[in-house]
């Protein structure tokens, strides 16, 4: 009977390409420009070869786009069974990683032997892979590690990103985990992780976006820095000198509020003062759900990017 | 042989994610908790309080300029930041 809880959750198998596998690496901010369109194509090339998944929620053992053996799955489930209490999140509430995200999609979790789950998160539609994400989650010091999420091309700017962040809050909200890592800066992320309340996780990774944001400041143009003066009645400059000066790591986030009026226009780039200078940074970031501020922070953008999709538990 | 097997069969109802928290703070419709979902969707914006929070604490900066602020703020948020600590507008000195 016990076993029925995890044949519950398990779904039917769909293809999804090897390629969702390897870091996208087409569109890493160190392979030039010129070099994006072969790197791609070579990514795509060997990665081409279709594996099948099972939707839902599975367990892995070797690698996460293999299914397991059966021996492989009854050890999985004896130390899941180990790990988690009573009153636990159950292999259906993990689906909560999955709330409002297109299908088919897999999670695909490994248990480890110290309290540890790594767990991807595969997503499709119709027209095939939209996201992959993978993380990690430390149960005894409550403690996630997000390694990656990638949105692939038409799952872009429509909040799945968002979305498949605010789930995984829901459910570290029931396993106690309050304190979310990740890098910042593998593409653009130096300019968005900010935004769901992440910061430098400590003064000296700040300090290293400092000096990225002072090249970035002598980028911006003259006639950009006459509208912001006339706008607030202080000048760029000395605005952000006096943010740099400061040595807590959440000023990240002043950043990224910079001209809230949006009257800088960067040539009309359509991009945000903030997003433009924080472009390029590269940093240690750390969520900390137990930090008022940043848990608000995470709240307003999320409710802003999926207004009437939060998953249950939020 | 694949040892893993279908969630659901034709015709089968899908298993749904089931809420955790008490059965009356989820509106049915929207899933938000009440907390956040109503409550804080009828107080006025709602969606900046993130802002005022940050406005905050910058104000207590030693030696912040209001002026600095409000460039990064706005004038609007700025004034409930400075009301939230007791402050009137202009209350911080400023070059």
């Amino acid at each position: 009977m016990e076993d029925r809880i995890f044949e519950m959750v398990q779904g039917d198998l769909f293809r999804t390409p090897l390629w969702l596998w390897t870091l996208p690496l087409g569109e890493h901010r160190f392979v030039p420009s010129w070099g994006k369109g072969t790197v791609t194509w070579l990514t795509q090339k060997v990665g081409a070869t279709e594996v099948k998944l099972p939707s839902g929620f599975s367990f892995w053992s070797s690698w996460s786009f293999a299914v397991c053996t059966a021996k492989e799955e009854r050890s999985q489930r004896d130390l899941w069974r180990a790990l988690m209490r009573e009153d636990s999140p159950t292999p259906l509430d993990w689906l909560v990683l999955l709330f409002n995200v297109p299908e088919p999609c897999a999670l695909r979790v490994r248990v480890g032997k110290h309290g540890t789950i790594d767990y991807r998160l595969i997503v499709h539609d119709s027209d095939g892979p939209l996201a992959h994400a993978s993380r990690e989650v430390s149960l005894p010091h409550g403690q996630a590690e997000h390694h990656l999420l990638t949105i692939i091309g038409q799952g872009r700017g429509k909040g799945l990103g968002a979305q498949i962040v605010a789930n995984a809050i829901a459910l570290y909200r029931r396993l106690s985990v309050s304190e979310l890592y990740l890098t910042a800066g593998l593409s653009a992320g130096g300019a968005v992780w900010g935004k769901f309340g992440y910061r430098p996780v400590d003064p000296m990774a700040w300090r290293g976006v400092k000096r990225t944001v002072r090249r970035r400041l002598a980028a911006v143009g003259a006639n950009d820095r006459a509208a912001y003066r006339l706008r607030y009645g202080v000048s760029l400059e000395k605005t952000v000198a006096a943010l740099l000066r400061l040595s807590d790591p959440r000023t990240l986030w002043d950043i990224l509020d910079l001209d809230p009026d949006k009257v800088v226009q960067l040539g009309g780039s359509g991009r945000g003062l903030g997003g433009f200078l924080l472009q390029g940074t590269r940093w240690r970031a750390i969520l900390d759900l137990q930090d008022p501020e940043a848990e608000r922070r995470l709240r307003d953008y999320v409710e802003t990017k999926i207004p009437g999709s939060l998953p249950p538990g939020w | 042989m694949s040892a893993f097997k279908p969630l659901h069969k034709p015709g089968q109802a899908k298993p749904q994610v089931k809420s955790w928290g008490p059965a009356d703070a989820v509106d049915e419709e929207t899933h938000l908790t009440k907390d956040i979902g109503e409550l804080d969707r009828d107080h006025p914006g709602w969606d900046r309080r993130s802002k005022v929070l940050a406005a905050r604490r910058l104000l207590k900066e030693p030696g912040m300029e209001e002026a600095v602020v409000r460039g990064i703020y706005g004038k609007a948020i700025v004034e409930e930041a400075l009301a939230a600590e007791g402050l009137p507008a202009g209350g911080l000195a400023s070059s």
